[in-house]
């Protein structure tokens, strides 16, 4: 990690006694700025009718932690993912910007489809009427379980019912995952049942490579499959992630630690074992994989492939399609907006690097 | 007038059309006025008749003198009023409203003044009931003040109650102050500005309070209408791999519209979904009132030519605030109050400012709507209308 040049530090003291201490985890003056604000912010919220000298001495400490490269998240203990507030705690990943772009991109083409069923592939699989109007979901690697949270919200409107459920191995994750729950039922983000039905989202912990049991295979019959699983191999993860990452966050949800089994990469066990269950076990119409870079994207596509040719009963017609950073934004001009695979044409959305593998059926 | 009024009234009772029923309340206005009027008009008439009459005694026709002042009195404020409602209504006027403030020409001095403004604004709002929060907060590099803040480069507040464009558009243009800044060591008063720029605002998604829906937004035509294919957006691009290699907090969003090189950034969330949405609603606002400005620039040349000192361009000086003589000056009313500590904080002096700018604001356009007419019937037209 370079190290910060005296000139920019200087400004930064000029500005603020505390801005250094701020920048030496952020590590641009603009983030630090804000950083710093926001942290303001929050000791205000905090220190409400606590004499002056606390609120700085709160401050300062903040700012001390920041320094050491404490990820900001952590710190103020919440992270903003769409409309939710989704709390953060040490243990478990903190939600990052590009899983809320991909969240909500699949949100809106499912408000989309339900309001306006694509003509195509109608003769493969007829169309749920209207009358049943009900939707599940599966997040597999949920962490703190800000994707099905932000799905439910995103969707209440339009679906009549919509099951939400999230899987982690980790027991900090589910049980923090129902603490967002709980959380943003009471901020009034997320609609709470009335006491006599079933609630609609719920968390377990289940390690997914395990043999499920007959109850597990029941829960995992779904619409829709989601996951944003350890992507990272053994060597990104010591050279390519920062500091505030490798030394604060979880390496389970980041580095795949599963024996490796079949042809696939260490880093890519994960999407192997998705493909399977979103082929043979969960029944479901959408799979949505996030990945970590283009090549990943190209090799996950490529095992889907195999997958699907290996599949020849296969009735349904699938589509494979890949997300980048920003799903919803018009693409480069340097950007591919179509990839030739196997002899599979596959389309791409958006612009940024290529962050999600979608199968659409 | 009054009789379209009463015929549409008539028809919206058969049939609920939305148009209509917006050209009723457009109408409603005039028609409760020139109402007013005319009764007050034949009431002086009956009195007129009862003084001219021989028979009326001396104790009626005492009563009568005192009705007709009473009533002269009436009548000349509900004219004002009648040509008060007779002036078109702007189309921004009941929507809420963003503001805009920039220090000017003037350095640390002007970045002061600007937050002085801000507060007092706020103050006026939270005072008046309105519902407001601070939708940016962007400040400078430099020396920090007393509070430990950075100096303030931009600052926009969204007034969120209809009708606040209507009431806050005069205070749009350069503010100007005269004190001895705090910054100051040896005493000198030292002018600087600071700029208001006031938009109207657009609510995200179309809510039946205002006038603009959905649909509004939708059609090209409209005044609302961002095609996003036009817009640029650029966010935060981490190098490198992104997504679970970093933990980035940076949400900024900057979106340009290529055609008029607009360009708006916003950073004061954590979300970037959110910084998104609050930086689309300040480019739809700045978009439609640079569209309605130049449609207004299209209006005829004698009109531009009365109008051309009311229209008061963002680069004009509007208004003094002088903190020796503790005087506050609007430059186009005219108006001068002496309790500038009151304006600072919002209160009813401030109000006193504001309405006379609003004031002379009516008297202005109704002079260009004058010199119109006049024009327009000079000018032979063979169409005239009715």
């Amino acid at each position: 990690m370079p190290r910060l040049p005296h000139s920019l530090l200087l400004r930064a003291r000029n500005i603020s006694s505390l801005l250094p201490l701020v920048l030496r985890g952020a590590r641009s003056l603009d983030s630090a700025i804000n950083e710093l604000r926001w942290l303001r912010e929050h000791v205000e919220e905090i220190c409400v009718n606590k004499p002056e000298e606390h609120f700085h001495r709160t401050l300062f400490r903040l700012c001390k932690r920041r320094s050491r490269g404490e990820p900001l998240q952590y710190i103020l203990r919440s992270q903003p993912f769409g409309d939710l507030d989704i709390e953060c705690k040490p243990g478990v990943l903190i939600p990052r910007p590009e899983t809320e772009a991909c969240t909500i991109h699949l949100a809106g083409l499912l408000v989309q489809e339900r309001l306006r069923p694509l003509t195509e592939g109608t003769n493969q699989r007829p169309r749920q009427s209207d009358a049943q109007s009900s939707l599940k979901i599966v997040d597999l690697c949920t962490g703190t379980g800000c994707i099905p949270l932000l799905l439910h919200s995103q969707l209440t409107p339009t679906f009549k019912s919509i099951r939400c459920m999230g899987w982690d191995i980790s027991k900090d994750a589910v049980s923090l995952a129902r603490a967002n729950l709980t959380r943003n039922e009471l901020l009034k983000n997320i609609t709470a049942p009335d006491s006599q039905s079933s609630p609609s989202i719920t968390f377990e912990r289940v390690d997914i490579f395990s043999d499920f049991t007959d109850q597990q295979l029941r829960d995992l019959k779904c619409d829709v499959l989601v996951s944003n699983p350890p992507y990272i191999s053994h060597q990104s993860f010591k050279y390519e992630t920062t500091r505030s990452v490798r030394n604060w966050e979880p390496k389970l949800a980041l580095v795949p630690s599963i024996p490796q089994k079949g042809g696939c990469l260490p880093q890519d066990v994960f999407y192997d074992r998705l493909l399977h269950l979103h082929l043979k076990v969960c029944g479901s119409r959408i799979l949505l994989m996030e990945v970590g870079d283009d090549e990943q994207a190209i090799r996950v596509a490529q095992l889907a492939i195999g997958r699907l040719r290996e599949d020849l009963d296969a009735s349904r017609v699938v589509q494979i399609e890949l997300w980048r950073d920003s799903p919803d934004s018009l693409p480069l001009d340097n950007e591919l907006q179509e990839y030739d695979l196997d002899g599979y044409n596959i389309n791409v959305r958006g612009s940024g690097t290529l962050r999600a593998v979608v199968l659409v059926s | 007038m009054a009789k379209e009024h009463d015929r549409l009234t008539e028809e919206t009772a058969e049939t609920f059309d939305a148009k209509i029923s917006k050209r009723i309340g457009e109408l409603k206005n005039v028609t409760t006025a020139l109402r007013a009027w005319e009764e007050s008009e034949s009431a002086m008439e009956e009195l007129h008749a009862l003084l001219q009459d021989p028979t009326t005694d001396d104790e009626l026709r005492e009563l009568a003198t005192e009705d007709m002042n009473a009533t002269q009195l009436q009548l000349e404020t509900l004219s004002q009023s009648l040509s008060k409602s007779l002036i078109p209504k702007h189309p921004f006027e009941d929507m809420p409203c963003l503001m805009e403030i920039r220090p000017g020409a003037g350095g640390g001095e002007a970045a002061i003044f600007a937050g002085d403004l801000l507060r007092m604004y706020r103050a006026f709002c939270a005072r008046r009931g309105y519902r407001v929060s601070l939708m940016k907060y962007d400040t400078a590099d430099g020396e920090s003040g007393d509070n430990g803040e950075a100096p303030l480069a931009e600052a926009i507040l969204e007034i969120e109650a209809s009708g606040a464009y209507g009431e806050l558009r005069s205070e749009a243009g350069v503010h100007r102050v005269q004190r001895v800044p705090a910054t100051e060591k040896s005493g000198r008063t030292h002018t600087s500005a600071a700029s208001v720029l006031v938009l109207p605002s657009l609510p995200a998604t179309g809510s039946s309070e205002t006038d603009v829906s959905q649909a509004d937004m939708n059609d090209p035509e409209s005044d609302y209408y961002v095609n996003a294919a036009d817009v640029k957006t650029d966010v935060y691009r981490s190098r490198g791999a992104g997504g679970q290699h970093v933990n980035t907090t940076d949400s900024a969003v900057r979106l340009t519209h290529i055609p008029t090189n607009t360009v708006v950034a916003m950073q004061d969330s954590r979300s970037q979904h959110k910084n998104r949405e609050k930086a689309w609603q300040l480019l739809r606002s700045k978009i439609a009132q640079a569209k309605r400005e130049a449609r207004e620039a299209e209006v005829s040349s004698i009109r531009r030519g009365v109008i051309g000192v009311a229209k008061m361009g963002r680069e004009n000086k509007i208004r003094t605030y002088n903190w020796g003589q503790q005087r506050v000056s609007d430059h186009r009313s005219g108006i001068n109050v002496h309790n500038l500590d009151d304006v600072m904080e919002g209160g009813p002096e401030l109000d006193k400012v504001i309405d006379s700018v609003k004031a002379w604001m009516g008297e202005q356009e109704m002079q260009a709507l004058l010199a119109e007419e006049q024009e327009a019937s000079k000018a032979p037209l063979p169409n005239k209308k009715k």
